[in-house]
């Protein structure tokens, strides 16, 4: 019963990562059907810009909490950039967009590689943040517990979540984003400012993919390709989630969190990948729209 | 007030509306009347920003707004409801309403206004826009024209695929509009627009083939064009 316990926390563990790193893919490529190769390139911006504020704060908690939101903004801000001086150039056409953005990515690589050098680094993680959080004493002794600084990710992905969702739901920015979504002409024509909420939304969702990438610091070395590592498993979230819902990728990723965990328990790491892309082919064979998808009406 | 100036639009390679040229005046309704695929729906997604003429000119209040996007239209005083009674289905109908409102500096004022107009909408604020009948999403689209507080509206078919219930309360609504502001419509039903509207004109294959003063008397030239 522990061991079930205990394999379904390292899955949910494993969940909060992947929806962390997918959450902002699902608002760029879930909302705005924007197929951006860079994206994983943002999280390595993010952590980056931990490593160096870590230069800058010697104490490594601070500098984790100013890199949330400062990682945020950085990333945020180089979605705006990749999204006034190509993307929005490139709306319609997925092929090229996902071609352009790959280039990017690759050279934003080496831009990391020159300024930071080609080997991992290593960032410090807060004192509280290292250990482990005892849960439960299971009747046969054993101990079930959690890494605090996967506790710590899965709390960041719930408040991310959490503003993310009310973003959406309760302000005028994002009932604009959800109007675009659902019918890009109608909102125009009603005198919805279509391109600013495109740039506002990249905004969001490249930022979140910094905050995301702050998070990836707590759990390893960081190096230039640390965005393309995860990038596949992020856009699989989204597009087994299904497009324009975010609550499709929140089930997919702790589904697939748990699902791999277990696998990985009866199996090895490299059996449960395979057999994870396998259900996911499958999956996407029978839903290939996936878990969810928003139906929209073109203005024809 | 709107001057459309030998445009040619079309999607892609083809060309639907040719070398078209149209005025809408101040006040009052002025009607397009045509057979499907003539051209209707273009020329008013060309006036309200969706296609961009290849040729030709759009002016607004003397301003050419021909290169301007949608949403500055709207700002200039334009509105569209385009046809099928569309709204954001995902967004509740309050919602929708808000969506319009926001940012503007009368937008509490206007989404009164709108309500006052259409006060079927107010139990229906919460529910989800997907879930209104065709009647009650038409009405919500008006509404949603209105809270821009335009001085044109363009408006598609707005009695097509709706309850015969709602459809005479619908075009009540229209009368009154035009009353007070410039409305360019296009609608087949030939009778209403007769009663309504204060020109027409006849769209065939993309050009302006009759043209005259709405008046019910005139029904049978207007059918004789239509035929032609």
């Amino acid at each position: 019963m522990t061991l079930v316990a205990s394999q379904f926390i390292t899955g949910i563990s494993i969940g909060a990562v992947l929806l962390l790193i997918a959450l902002g893919l699902a608002l760029t490529f879930g909302q705005m059907n924007v197929i951006n190769m860079a994206h994983g390139e943002f999280i390595m911006a993010g952590a980056y810009t931990t490593f160096v504020l870590q230069k800058v704060f010697s104490d490594a908690g601070v500098s984790l909490l100013v890199a949330l939101p400062a990682a945020f903004v950085v990333a945020g801000l180089m979605g705006v950039l990749l999204e006034i001086l190509l993307i929005r150039r490139l709306y319609a056409r997925p092929l090229d967009t996902l071609l352009v953005t790959w280039g990017v990515s690759l050279m934003l690589q080496q831009l990391a590689r020159d300024v930071f050098g080609a080997p991992n680094v290593q960032t410090r993680a807060p004192d509280l943040l290292t250990g482990n959080v005892h849960l439960w004493t299971g009747s046969d002794g054993v101990e079930l517990t959690i890494a605090s600084n996967r506790l710590f990710i899965l709390g960041l992905v719930l408040v991310c979540l959490v503003a993310l969702t009310l973003v959406l739901r309760l302000t005028p920015l994002g009932r604009r984003i959800r109007a675009v979504v659902q019918n890009r002409d109608l909102a125009a024509v009603s005198g919805v400012p279509t391109a600013r909420v495109d740039r506002l939304t990249f905004f969001l969702g490249s930022g979140l993919a910094g905050v995301a990438g702050v998070a990836l610091t707590l759990l390893g070395p960081i190096g230039p390709t640390m965005g393309t590592n995860v990038i596949i498993d992020a856009f699989l979230v989204v597009v087994v989630g299904g497009i324009g819902q975010l609550k499709g990728s929140v089930i997919v990723a702790f589904t697939l969190g748990v699902l791999q965990s277990g696998v990985e328990y009866a199996t090895t790491l490299s059996v449960a990948k395979v057999i994870v892309f396998v259900a996911i082919v499958a999956f996407l064979q029978l839903r290939p729209q996936g878990l969810f998808t928003v139906r929209t009406r073109s203005l024809a | 007030m709107l001057e459309i100036s030998a445009i040619d639009v079309g999607y892609g390679r083809s060309t639907v509306l040719h070398g078209l040229t149209l005025g809408v005046p101040g006040e009052g309704i002025t009607a397009v009347l045509g057979h499907n695929g003539a051209g209707k729906s273009t020329l008013l997604r060309a006036a309200a920003g969706l296609l961009k003429p290849k040729r030709g000119s759009v002016r607004l209040f003397g301003e050419d707004i021909t290169r301007l996007a949608p949403h500055e239209r709207v700002r200039r005083g334009m509105a569209y409801v385009p046809q099928g009674q569309q709204c954001f289905p995902h967004l509740t109908t309050m919602e929708n309403l808000r969506l319009i409102a926001d940012g503007r500096r009368d937008g509490a004022a206007a989404l009164a206004d709108a309500l006052d107009l259409f006060p079927a909408l107010v139990p229906l604020a919460k529910r989800r826009a997907g879930l209104l009948s065709g009647g009650q999403r038409q009405q919500l689209a008006l509404a949603r024209a209105l809270i821009t507080r335009p001085r044109l509206l363009l408006l598609d078919e707005p009695t097509e695929g709706i309850q015969p219930s709602v459809v005479a309360e619908i075009e009540q609504k229209i009368v009154a509009l035009g009353s007070s502001i410039a409305i360019l419509l296009v609608e087949q039903h030939l009778r209403f627009v007769l009663s309504a509207a204060q020109r027409y004109h006849v769209l065939a294959a993309g050009r302006i083939t009759a043209s005259g003063d709405a008046d019910p008397a005139t029904e049978t030239t207007v059918r004789a064009a239509l035929a032609v």
